[in-house]
């Protein structure tokens, strides 16, 4: 609660001391008051939603909301709330949003997003630590001739990024592998696994996390059962009823907190001092246990959301936007010389519009031909525009390109194979986004930007506003799409290689077998008597359709597997296998492999 | 061949226009990429950024200043590879000659190119500075596979292809980083410097961090 307090504060803030900064006329401090009491508001309700529709929508009701209200107090009221619209707001919006992603990522994405989000919080860093030294040294090289108001508006915004690296680091740790016990619940990343277990298995699982990290297996029979009597000193495991029930137990929970990727149950390395010494937990380093809830939230995933979207809307929306920003602000760039730049603008958005029609095969090369394109504009402008600038009009193009790609080709095409940009893609974005931020703070704005002298040239202030706003869309979505990347699944021989990894060997090869089966159906149920040819072919031969389940020692046997199967690939995150609505009709109808929508299969 | 090197890398420099400041922030710079080189193959190949300090200690102050940096560098580091420390008293003396001279004549032959723009009949800068900026790490890739070819009898292009393909990804941006803060570094000095390592190190032990997991 502190934290989202903090976080309200921090979000509402730039209102309050813009309005007390513009000249304390009576209007602006008023206005600076409404503005915090409308963002402080805002964000206190856009916390409180679970459901992922409305919080999507009530974010970007928020965002435009926040955004006009600015301007039109800039415009109406004092030009100094430009100052909230281009400079002091970016970085709170942006936590805004990336709380708002974290809320709507799935479990499985957690990892990738705390490396997205690290990667952010290095930029952020990075972005930063420019901006404060570059001012440093400006007023330090012109004798502070600048006027009080600049000097503290450029400040705050240089320093107002670094409480969103503070809100993003305790969003990362959020996201890391977590398990989590209450009142014999378990929960692994916010959501409850305690399904998962066995009754037996949530006895060892609860022993082990709130005790010492090592069970013997008579605490385990005598936790069990009081009126079990074990004697230690006689027992012998191997003929031990009690233990092989135990065993078969820790050895399945074992196997599923490797899956969960929270750690694993140890034995002695000699067998025969497994009864005196018992089994150990062990958990990775950066997993952590606890005996404590955080209140659950409700994770759905962004794509159920994005599923029934036009993308041919996406891309006219897309298209026409860049058309006219590109073409606007390369005729305005080059000042007298408006025909040529217009033309050259026209080209470089129509290249750009080239990958968005349609994926298929070449859409990676048509990507790097319009890359290259662009390139080659920018180059024919160097001597109207001069290097520095046609190479920032370079770097902005290929920004935009990189935008509408991403939200264009992102985890909801299923048939767009990426496999090659998405192995890229983290390392691209990190770059451009470092490239834009560098090149846009050391070479083309001014250190303490007097907005008064831009907003008297509409075209400037539109330049400037569209520069910082391309920045902060780069900052937004490359979280975005770090934590909705697609999973590749890999079925060889000997096992199964998901999101490059190889999976720990939990499946037997019968049932790999079964599951590399349902794969190649794609998406066709495998019958019970399918399966069984691959098991036991002799007695596929006596297998008939009017035959009864529920006295078929086979089908129940393949039933146990099927379930098995269903367990391990749930709690690697791959999918899940899905059974006839008519239990009875199950051995007709047989079961299919359901990937999870960001699960593509290669095979 | 080493000597002849040496010694045409400093004809005709001007000694007097160096400035001692400028060679012992971007030597520093030079010797924390290299000592934070990344191994892997079985740690035959190292991934360091290294040539972007160099492409840009050339760019901001010239082919004297870069061979001082390059001598002064690979004198100096200390990398880590398969839990031994390396450095000048236990590395045999050829590889070390081998890497300070096959970067000096990567830059001759880069300072030659670059002499061409200036036929050009408008000024460019930056545009040579960018082309010459991956052809740096390019080069240094070949004369590597070369190396392995020689010493090793390995194949040329599989050599090639296994220095190259890990590299470049991180390679090619921290070149043009490099250029973009050597054209910075005349007024902003010593800041541009750590505006370009603060990525660069960040790739470079997010590599580190990927290539154990991936030995584990």
């Amino acid at each position: 609660m502190i934290v989202q307090a903090l976080l309200i504060v921090y979000i509402s803030l730039p209102s309050l001391a813009v309005g007390a900064a513009a000249g304390f006329s009576g209007a602006a401090l008023f206005s600076g008051f409404g503005l915090f009491a409308l963002n402080a508001a805002s964000c206190a309700v856009i916390f409180r939603i679970r459901k992922r529709r409305p919080l999507i929508i009530s974010l970007v009701v928020f965002l435009l909301v926040v955004s006009a209200a600015s301007l039109a107090a800039g415009k109406w009221v004092h030009w100094s709330f430009l100052r909230l619209f281009c400079n002091l707001s970016p970085g709170p919006l942006l936590t805004v949003i990336f709380v708002v992603i974290f809320k709507l990522s799935r479990p499985n994405d957690f990892r990738k997003l705390s490396i997205g989000i690290n990667r952010i919080i290095i930029l952020l860093i990075s972005f930063s630590s420019i901006l404060i030294m570059l001012k440093i040294r400006y007023l330090i090289n012109t004798a502070f001739t600048v006027s009080v108001q600049d000097i503290f508006f450029g400040f705050y915004e240089a320093m107002n990024y670094l409480p969103a690296i503070y809100f993003l680091r305790i969003l990362r740790n959020s996201s890391a592998n977590s398990l989590e016990m209450k009142g014999g619940r378990f929960w692994c990343r916010n959501e409850e696994i305690t399904g998962l277990f066995s009754k037996t298995e949530i006895f060892i699982l609860s022993k082990i996390v709130g005790g010492t990290r090592r069970i013997l297996c008579r605490d385990i029979v005598c936790g069990l059962n009081e009126d079990y009597e074990c004697t230690p000193e006689n027992c012998k495991a191997s003929i031990c009823p009690a233990y092989a029930v135990i065993y078969r137990n820790v050895k399945s929970l074992d196997k599923k907190l490797e899956n969960l990727g929270i750690g694993m149950i140890a034995s002695p390395e000699n067998k025969r001092y497994i009864v005196t010494e018992g089994w150990m937990f062990v958990h990775g380093e950066e997993v952590r246990i606890s005996r404590g809830r955080r209140s659950p939230i409700n994770i759905p995933a962004i794509s159920d959301v994005l599923k029934k979207s036009n993308t041919r809307l996406w891309s006219l929306a897309a298209a026409i936007f860049i058309c006219v920003s590109g073409a606007f602000l390369l005729a305005r760039e080059a000042g007298t010389i408006f025909q040529p730049s217009v033309i050259s603008g026209l080209l470089c958005t129509a290249i750009l519009i080239q990958p968005m029609v349609g994926p298929g095969k070449n859409f990676f090369k048509r990507g790097l031909l319009s890359v290259f394109l662009l390139l080659t504009a920018s180059l024919f402008l160097i001597p109207p525009l001069g290097e520095a600038a046609a190479l920032f009009l370079f770097v902005r193009g290929f920004g935009i390109l990189v935008l509408c790609l991403l939200l264009r080709f992102s985890a909801f095409e299923k048939k767009t194979n990426l496999d090659s940009i998405k192995d890229n893609a983290p390392n691209i974005l990190f770059w451009l986004i470092w490239f834009y931020s560098v090149i846009l703070s050391v070479y083309i704005e001014p250190v303490f930007p007097g907005l008064e002298n831009l907003y008297s040239t509409s075209g400037g202030l539109l330049s400037y506003f569209f520069n910082r706003l391309l920045l902060f869309s780069l900052f937004a979505v490359s979280v975005g799409f770090f934590s909705l990347s697609r999973k590749s699944l890999d079925l060889i021989n000997d096992g199964l290689i998901f999101n490059n990894k190889p999976l720990p060997l939990g499946l037997s090869r019968i049932n790999m077998n079964i599951l590399r089966e349902m794969a190649i159906k794609d998406g066709e149920s495998l019958r019970c008597n399918e399966i069984l040819k691959m098991i036991n072919p002799e007695e596929a031969e006596n297998c008939t359709d009017d035959c009864k389940p529920s006295v078929c020692s086979n089908y129940q046997n393949i039933y146990k597997r099927i379930q098995t199967i269903r367990k391990y690939i749930q709690t690697a995150g791959i999918g899940t296998i899905v059974s006839p609505e008519r239990k009875a009709s199950a051995h007709m109808e047989g079961w299919h492999l359901v990937l999870y929508e960001d699960v593509y299969l290669k095979l | 061949m080493t000597v002849f090197i040496l010694v045409k890398s400093v004809e005709t420099q001007d000694f007097t226009a160096l400035k001692i400041s400028s060679i012992v922030i971007w030597t520093a710079a030079g010797i924390l990429s290299e000592s934070l080189s990344v191994y892997y193959v079985n740690g035959t190949f190292y991934i360091s950024p290294i040539e972007a300090v160099f492409c840009g200690c050339y760019l901001s102050c010239g082919p004297l200043a870069a061979a001082i940096c390059i001598v002064l560098t690979f004198l100096f580091n200390i990398t880590k590879n398969e839990k031994k420390y390396w450095h000048i008293l236990n590395t045999a003396p050829r590889y070390m000659i081998f890497n300070i001279f096959h970067h000096i004549l990567i830059m001759l032959v880069l300072h030659r190119f670059i002499g061409v723009f200036s036929l050009l009949p408008f000024k460019l800068e930056l545009v040579p500075a960018v082309i010459i900026a991956p052809l740096f790490f390019t080069l240094s890739c070949l004369i590597n596979a070369l190396l392995y070819k020689i010493e090793d009898g390995e194949s040329f292009q599989a050599s090639f292809k296994d220095i190259f393909d890990p590299y470049y990804q991180t390679a090619f941006p921290a070149s043009f980083a490099a250029v973009i803060i050597a054209k910075a570094y005349p007024v902003y000095g010593f800041l541009s410097i750590v505006i370009m390592l603060v990525p660069l190190l960040v790739t470079i032990l997010s590599f580190r961090n990927q290539t154990r997991g991936d030995s584990e």
